[in-house]
């Protein structure tokens, strides 16, 4: 999900920003899916209308930020961030069971079985898996490698030192790899039993 | 059995699982940028680019469902913007927005025509407002039993005949011609009645009036038409915020 506006974001925010409800579109459709999912890895079904009340709030706020496309993405994923933390305070919870999504078909080739699997794997059943990381390190890979921030914007979203984004980082892809060896090991289930 | 079921629960680490190799910064930076193909992965994670691949896909239509909702909050909320500076922030935007967004929970209903007569014709006229088409209402479902629904489990008792819109229900019992019809009974409870409640209280905040901005002469107009008249909306909001 990489950026397309490029060197039309300066002008298409500027319109936004004086109430052109198409360039608020632009940087909505942009932002949107991306946005949607980080969403849907950390609060499951509430992700839909954490993304709506985010939305409400850019809008509402869109005068008050001044910056390049990256900035933005970035100020917009802490506003999401945010409503986020305040979703988990009024939940009373950490974490949240994810959204069921489609099963996933751990039948893979023989030669590879995990990247076999891997292969076949939806969008959906990749953000549940996703999901199953620990909460720090779940909210990290999402916003490196979906929301494509950098380590420093993960930083200040996450309101955390940059080393600590990448020690989650590290975290994160090691348990990832660890999840799916474990699931291309019974290839006849797809599930490991000790 | 799915591959995912119960796969990341607790797991007793496996004693004879060869370590992974540790990433270096700049591969694990390549990795979550997509920047490795799965073949040109580290030695095990040739499945985490692919999954991560997955997960950073191009997107699908359904993420992209709700601009007209989110150009609507958009417009709402900038319209509400010299009110919050003259005076202490307003929550019309907010509950205008709410409004349009729950059209969108009965917006699957509405574009497949099944709601019921009145609910449809608000919902038609709402979403035009947003850019989605819906069909009018069916001539006969604000009489009949209106048909199954999955998103607005409208209540399936048919209305009063005095308080419907049709003159060819042939028993309605005459009242004087000059009587203005009475208020809607409180309507159903999921859906259209969210988006009554976030009008009602709009208009008793005082600040939803037909001569607001466009869209909040929009949000207007639907409260009208979901009381069936604007002389309705009192009664027909004490019936929706006090019940």
């Amino acid at each position: 999900m990489g950026r397309v506006l490029g060197e039309d974001f300066a002008p298409v925010l500027a319109s936004a920003r004086d109430g052109d409800e198409v360039s608020f579109a632009a940087l909505w459709r942009e932002l949107q899916p991306p946005l949607l999912r980080y969403l849907t890895v950390a609060a499951g079904g509430a992700a839909e209308d954490l993304a709506s009340e985010t939305w409400l709030r850019v809008a509402r706020s869109l005068g008050s930020f001044d910056g390049d496309e990256h900035g933005f993405r970035g100020w917009v994923f802490t506003i999401a961030r945010h409503r986020l933390l305040d979703w988990r305070r009024r939940e009373g919870r950490a974490r949240t069971v994810p959204r069921p999504v489609e099963a996933l078909d751990g039948r893979g080739g023989a030669d590879d079985p995990a990247a076999e699997a891997m292969n076949r794997l939806s969008t959906d059943a990749a953000l549940r898996l996703l999901g199953r990381l620990p909460a720090d390190q779940a909210e990290v890979v999402m916003l490196r490698a979906v929301a494509g921030l950098d380590v420093p914007h993960v930083a200040r979203v996450l309101g955390t030192r940059p080393g600590t984004v990448r020690v989650l980082a590290h975290r994160g892809l090691r348990r990832l790899a660890e999840l799916l060896v474990d699931a291309s090991e019974d290839p006849s289930t797809g599930v490991v039993t000790p | 059995m799915s591959l995912d079921d119960g796969l990341f629960d607790e797991m007793p680490r496996r004693p004879d699982r060869p370590a992974l190799p540790p990433l270096d910064d700049d591969t694990a930076a390549r990795v979550l940028a997509g920047e490795l193909a799965p073949p040109d992965a580290p030695p095990g994670y040739a499945a985490v680019a692919t999954l991560l691949a997955a997960a950073a896909a191009p997107p699908r239509p359904e993420e992209l469902a709700g601009e007209g909702a989110a150009r609507a909050t958009f417009a709402v909320a900038r319209a509400d913007e010299p009110a919050r500076r003259r005076r202490r922030p307003t929550r019309l935007a907010v509950l205008v927005a709410a409004g349009v967004l729950c059209l969108g929970g009965v917006a699957a209903a509405a574009t497949t025509g099944a709601l019921p007569g009145p609910v449809q014709s608000a919902a038609r006229d709402a979403l035009a407002t947003v850019g989605v088409s819906v069909p009018p209402p069916h001539p006969a479902s604000s009489a009949t039993r209106p048909p199954p629904l999955r998103h607005a489990p409208v209540t399936t008792t048919p209305a009063p005949p005095r308080v419907t819109r049709h003159p060819v229900a042939p028993h309605v019992p005459t009242t004087a011609p000059h009587v203005p019809p009475p208020p809607r009974t409180v309507p159903p409870h999921t859906g259209a009645p969210s988006l009554a409640v976030l009008l009602c209280r709009a208009a008793a905040s005082g600040r939803l009036t037909s001569h607001g901005s466009p869209p909040v002469a929009r949000a207007y107009e639907t409260l009208v038409q979901l009381a069936g008249g604007a002389g309705n909306i009192p009664g027909y909001c004490r019936g929706v915020l006090g019940g």
